[in-house]
């Protein structure tokens, strides 16, 4: 094979959405050092508005040209573009409602963007790559500006303890993940997906497909690999919670949905009967623990492991029919339930703090939408999309992703997840009736989460004690609220809109979503 | 002669000896080593593979998964040192913040 170092134009169009937010991100880094007093949002918000023009630039590529470049390592099919346009949306709205949660917008902290972005970056090399070593360092590009934003908060404990778990466990998965590219590159002879895909299944390949498997699983956050997800969730300041819960799932599910269907599906491996247990077990374990949570924020992280579960029951569609129509209902639901997410955490962010940094629902959240009708009227609607009520975009999700199921064969499956989806209303309305219908009550005293626990440094350099003590919970600043509402906003429209096509093309624009979802699978192959 | 299966066995060995360090130490820098040498296992497994194959590529990648752990080797120990000013450990087990 010889390697002509040829840089197509078109190569420099793949590669441009990624340079722009990595060099948003160097931009502002670099700046920061000079200016000082900059709304560090503008030029993020900037840099994924260009990238995701650039994405959309595409978007008219014929499927017969899906390009590759740089030898395979990425791949510019409508697979790609679409998920390139959800992360690019997810890490938008994060942003804004970040700009909202006091602590994080700051003036001084640029650095909160730049990590954003480089995950983004991260994440669209990740959905692009054809290759698994490409994927691997995607995979990392994602994960490590992650882990520094769960410990944003450095005065926090639980915002450090949510980022030592994400970074333990996470490295954990990424070797599992790189120790699965090893065994396959030794039994395939290539990293390509295509490649690994044409390969003899020797014990050695399956073995690391395995891994890989394994190493995906983690993480999406499905269960026997979900134990960090309530912790991490919960400690991680809510902005980057939705950005984790939302750009982070898409982008893993994104991967694994292209491995396994140019690569890992073959009838040497049980990968069928594997998934259908994963996505079984995920779902009961999600919903299930759901149930007793009183904290509003490891409620959502249960019910995003449950969600992981309802899309792996597409991903067994996909392994147990070999048509790839699950693949496309699970791209429909990762978008449906990323604005449903960003939404509900956006509330989360809103009215937690104004109940006395109460993020324990029933206790605090009591009568709240009484205090704030508007903000109570779209959790609630968050909390139906979530559970999968009709008019909502979780309903038509979950439609196409069960509908896809049956015409599979799995109706078994469909029958367990149809009783989870029954089990979760439960507790989603359990959130609406804290908010709508019990009493009032008196504010409780705002407790210090970190200061019974905070512990003084002696050492040169150190923070005071008293100053740790007294650190507050990041107040939710008044001037910039705005922008959460603006989030909401689009969230709600978003949904709804998303939700009012079970009979297609009944309203303008719908079809053609999931037309979009049906294509980029198609370009798979 | 040691051949590859010898090469295979010893960084499997390794991984394994990797990750039940991660799940079962709870000195925050052990752990830490743990998952340095999962990825270093990895790293044989590459190199070990590229010999028997005759292939390049091995080679390069263990270079990318080295730029990688040193990366990780960075945040990590910043995550641990952050910790440790506001608990004074970083034994794991104490992580007890979370959950209600």
């Amino acid at each position: 094979m010889s390697y002509q170092f040829a840089w197509h134009p078109q190569v420099w169009t793949l590669l441009a959405p990624m340079m722009v937010t990595c060099g948003a991100a160097l931009f502002i880094l670099m700046a920061e050092l000079f200016v000082k007093n900059v709304a560090w949002k503008w030029p993020a918000l900037f840099g994924l508005a260009a990238a995701t023009a650039l994405v959309l630039a595409r978007w008219n590529t014929p499927l017969a040209q899906a390009e590759e470049a740089l030898w395979g390592a990425l791949r510019a099919d409508r697979f790609t573009l679409f998920l390139q346009v959800a992360i690019l949306l997810a890490a938008a709205l994060s942003i804004l409602s970040a700009h909202s949660y006091g602590a994080l917008s700051s003036t001084r902290r640029g650095e909160f963007y730049v990590l954003v972005l480089l995950a983004t970056t991260g994440m669209m090399v990740l959905v692009s790559a054809g290759d698994l070593i490409t994927m691997f360092l995607g995979l990392e590009l994602l994960s490590f500006p992650t882990y520094v934003l769960c410990g944003f908060l450095r005065r926090q404990i639980k915002s450090n303890e949510s980022a030592l778990k994400y970074f333990v466990l996470g490295s954990f998965a990424s070797s599992i993940f790189l120790y699965g590219v090893a065994l396959v590159w030794g039994a395939a002879g290539s990293t390509r997906l295509v490649d690994i895909g044409a390969a003899a299944p020797t014990p050695l390949l399956l073995l690391g497909t395995l891994l890989l498997v394994i190493g995906f699983l983690f993480k999406v956050g499905a269960a026997p690999f979900h134990m960090w997800v309530p912790d991490v969730y919960e400690g991680a300041p809510t902005p980057v919670t939705m950005f984790m819960a939302t750009a982070v799932k898409l982008a893993a599910f994104g991967a694994f949905t292209r491995a396994l269907i140019v690569a890992f599906l073959r009838d040497s491996l049980p990968l069928e009967g594997i998934l259908w247990w994963l996505a079984c077990v995920t779902m009961i374990v999600g919903n299930l623990s759901a149930l007793t949570q009183v904290n509003i924020k490891r409620l959502l992280a249960f019910s995003s492991v449950a969600h992981a579960g309802y899309m792996l029951l597409g991903l067994t569609a996909v392994a147990a029919s070999g048509s790839t129509d699950g693949a496309a209902a699970v791209l429909y639901y990762l978008l449906a339930y990323t604005f449903m997410n960003i939404g509900a955490f956006t509330v989360v962010m809103l009215l937690g703090r104004r109940a006395e940094g109460g993020l324990l629902f029933e206790r605090d959240w009591s009568g709240i939408a009484r205090k704030h009708p508007i903000l109570g009227l779209a959790m609630a609607l968050f909390m139906i999309a979530l559970g999968g009520l009709p008019p909502t975009a979780g309903f038509f999700g979950k439609y196409s992703l069960f509908r896809t199921a049956i015409d599979a064969g799995l109706v078994s499956l469909v029958v367990i997840a149809v009783l989870n989806t029954l089990v979760s209303v439960y507790y989603y309305l359990r959130v609406i009736v804290a908010m709508y219908m019990r009493p009032e009550r008196e504010p409780s005293v705002p407790v210090l989460e970190s200061a019974g626990r905070a512990h003084a440094f002696d050492g040169p350099g150190a923070m005071a004690a008293e100053e740790i003590a007294s650190a507050p919970p990041p107040r939710l600043s008044e001037r910039g609220a705005w922008a959460a509402r603006v989030v909401v906003l689009i969230c709600v429209i978003a949904t709804l809109w998303l939700g009012m096509g079970p009979s297609r093309g009944a309203v303008p624009g719908m079809s053609r979503i999931m037309q979009w979802a049906e294509d980029a699978v198609a370009s798979l192959r | 002669m040691v051949g590859l299966h010898e090469y295979l066995i010893l960084s499997g060995v390794l991984f394994v000896i990797g990750a039940v360090g991660v799940l079962t130490r709870s000195n925050g820098l052990i752990l830490f080593m743990s998952l340095e040498l999962m990825l270093n296992a990895v790293n044989l497994t590459f190199v070990a593979l590229a010999r028997y194959t005759g292939q390049l590529e091995g080679h390069v990648f263990v270079f990318l998964v080295t730029a990688v752990a040193a990366a990780e080797a960075a945040i990590g120990l910043a995550i641990f040192v952050s910790l440790f000013r506001l608990h004074r450990s970083i034994n794991v087990d104490q992580m007890n913040a979370m959950g209600d």
